[in-house]
């Protein structure tokens, strides 16, 4: 009786520490990629901190995958999110009356298919009978790949077809790039890079080659509709140091990699070669422009894709940017 | 007295019933608690597409290897194991501490080992159950009334007479419930690898169904994956227990 007791005291406790630490709390997702380096260089910066001001305790969280953002978007866990075009989509159209919106662009481009030093892929049709991977199912390179696949008549093998797509972590398709068990990698920068100067992948080609004007959406600013009309003053304190830094990025490329790689080292304990990091910032481009266009044309290829559910799509309410409702 | 078979169905089309109304009660968003109905069009969805057929014929194929190496490892290790007083002193106690490892728990070395390949898996699902198929051979064996076997000796039975003629059928209504008991852990283990490796068969689309926040599709293949455990243990598992059993007399 005394022990339950004691647990029921304790769970109260807890319960109240909760409630406390939820006043003026902000969370905010982001990756420690390279795309992401408006957040992590802003992070690096304090100006993020300093912006929003003492009373409100920021907290950030870092994710390795949109889905896995948006899953806690959806649950709460989070307030806002940087993650690319095909998990704003899917989480703006599966929340509860698109209770999850795009508050602003943060970069454009940055994706690339690199090919196998083993591999004798020089072409779409070279495709057949191959292994590649993408990061998980409904992320935006997973999305491009496979709409890059359908527009060659190739199919999955999941439906019967002759490319094994694998939906793997970052890291794990490096393992795999070095085993030399996949034929190919459609990936986000830095790993892009990475493949391309550590192992000799040979880059067949960059996303933007495949996009009118070079342009499209690969990050954009995600909110929780209810933490932004709650907390005003926060959210447009955020954005302003969001638009100063990609300007910032744009201007000073060298000092970018400097507070890229110090963040990713306390971070996760290791940064990356700077020559890496210097080419992927520059496969980059920092914009808070939505390229909305773009990202009509992944939710068109997710549909097609089946990843949109099965009743249609409407994108009418997507955005709710600088004030508009 | 109302017959076993309409209690089992008003029973199902209650059930089917209750979860659409709650559905429609809007109690929950439907993304988080879809309609049965959801869940059927998902299906047929998957059908018109043949993602829900090759996401099965993985999976069974990766079963059926899988339980194929642990029915014939377990065996032989098991009649080791009655057989050989040392082998069951050193090994024996061995397989019991294996057994008591899930099966998914072999999925990091099996990725390390095998990387993203059926093999991986097979192997996971063959670890998985052939433990329960050793530990059953063993015991049926050790069960033997010990006259048979000094009769089969003074008989002048050799090593391979005994096993095939005396030690496996006197030890089959054992072995054939470690089989039963096997198939269900392989089946646990295909679907629990497959969530993790994440390549291919139905563990696979359930992850797709996750990662796209799609909770019909998930419902619809846990559905499926139930489907196919009832289906291979009533009709093939139960029907050849049944029959061994009055075989041998023990019903």
């Amino acid at each position: 009786m005394a022990c339950a007791g004691a647990v029921m005291v304790g769970l109260a406790v807890y319960a109240t520490m909760l409630e406390d630490s939820n006043e003026n709390r902000f969370r905010v997702a982001f990756f420690p990629n390279v795309a992401h380096a408006i957040p992590v260089i802003g992070m690096e910066m304090g100006s993020f901190e300093r912006s929003i001001g003492e009373e409100v305790n920021l907290e950030v969280r870092l994710f390795d995958s949109g889905p896995q953002a948006i899953e806690a978007l959806f649950s709460g866990s989070i307030d806002m999110a940087y993650v690319g075009p095909g998990p704003a989509i899917n989480g703006f159209l599966k929340s509860t009356d698109g209770s999850v919106r795009i508050i602003s662009g943060a970069a454009s481009g940055g994706s690339s298919f690199v090919i196998h030093p083993d591999s004798q892929i020089a072409q779409a049709s070279d495709l057949h009978n191959t292994r590649i991977s993408a990061p998980q199912i409904g992320n935006s390179q997973d999305i491009s790949l496979r709409h890059y696949l359908a527009q060659h008549n190739l199919v999955p093998a999941e439906k019967g077809g002759s490319v094994t797509v694998l939906n793997i972590a970052n890291p794990d398709t490096y393992t795999l790039f070095v085993k030399g068990e996949i034929d190919a990698a459609w990936v986000p920068e830095p790993w892009a890079t990475i493949l391309v100067e550590e192992l000799n992948g040979h880059r067949l080609f960059h996303e933007e080659e495949l996009w009118e004007d070079g342009m499209f959406a690969s990050v954009v600013l995600v909110a929780r509709q209810q933490f932004v009309e709650e907390n005003p003053e926060t959210v447009s304190a955020w954005l302003k140091t969001h638009n100063s830094t990609a300007h910032w990025i744009r201007e000073n490329p060298t000092e970018a990699r400097e507070l890229f790689n110090k963040y990713v080292e306390s971070e996760l304990g290791r940064a990356f070669p700077d020559g890496i990091i210097d080419i992927a910032l520059q496969n980059i481009h920092f914009t808070t422009d939505t390229v909305s266009t773009s990202i009509d044309v992944f939710a068109e290829r997710a549909d097609a894709l089946g990843y949109l559910g099965r009743n249609g799509y409407n994108l009418e309410g997507l955005y709710m940017i600088s004030g508009s409702p | 007295m109302i017959p076993l078979l309409t209690k089992k169905i008003a029973f199902y089309v209650a059930l089917i019933a209750v979860w659409q109304a709650v559905a429609m009660s809007e109690l929950w968003p439907n993304n988080i608690f879809p309609s049965p109905y959801q869940v059927v069009e998902d299906l047929a969805f998957m059908a018109s597409d043949g993602s829900l057929f090759h996401g099965m014929g993985t999976s069974l194929f990766r079963l059926v290897s899988g339980f194929l190496i642990a029915a014939l490892g377990g065996l032989v290790l098991g009649i080791f194991m009655a057989r050989v007083k040392i082998v069951d002193q050193t090994i024996g106690s061995l397989v019991l501490g294996l057994q008591s490892i899930p099966s998914v728990a072999w999925v990091p070395l099996a990725i390390l080992w095998f990387g993203l390949t059926d093999e991986g898996i097979i192997f996971v699902t063959a670890i998985g159950a052939i433990f329960a198929v050793t530990i059953n051979t063993s015991s049926g064996i050790q069960n033997i009334n010990p006259h048979y076997i000094e009769a089969a000796r003074n008989m002048g039975a050799n090593g391979r007479d005994m096993v095939i003629r005396l030690l496996i059928p006197a030890a089959f209504p054992y072995v054939i419930s470690g089989f039963k008991q096997g198939w269900a852990f392989a089946w646990r283990g295909v679907i629990g690898a497959e969530l993790l490796f994440s390549f291919l068969g139905l563990g696979f689309l359930l992850n797709v169904g996750r990662q796209l926040n799609d909770v019909s599709q998930i419902i619809a293949i846990m559905i499926l994956i139930m489907g196919i455990g009832i289906g291979i243990d009533g009709f093939v598992f139960k029907k050849v227990e049944d029959r061994v059993m009055s075989r041998w007399g023990l019903r």
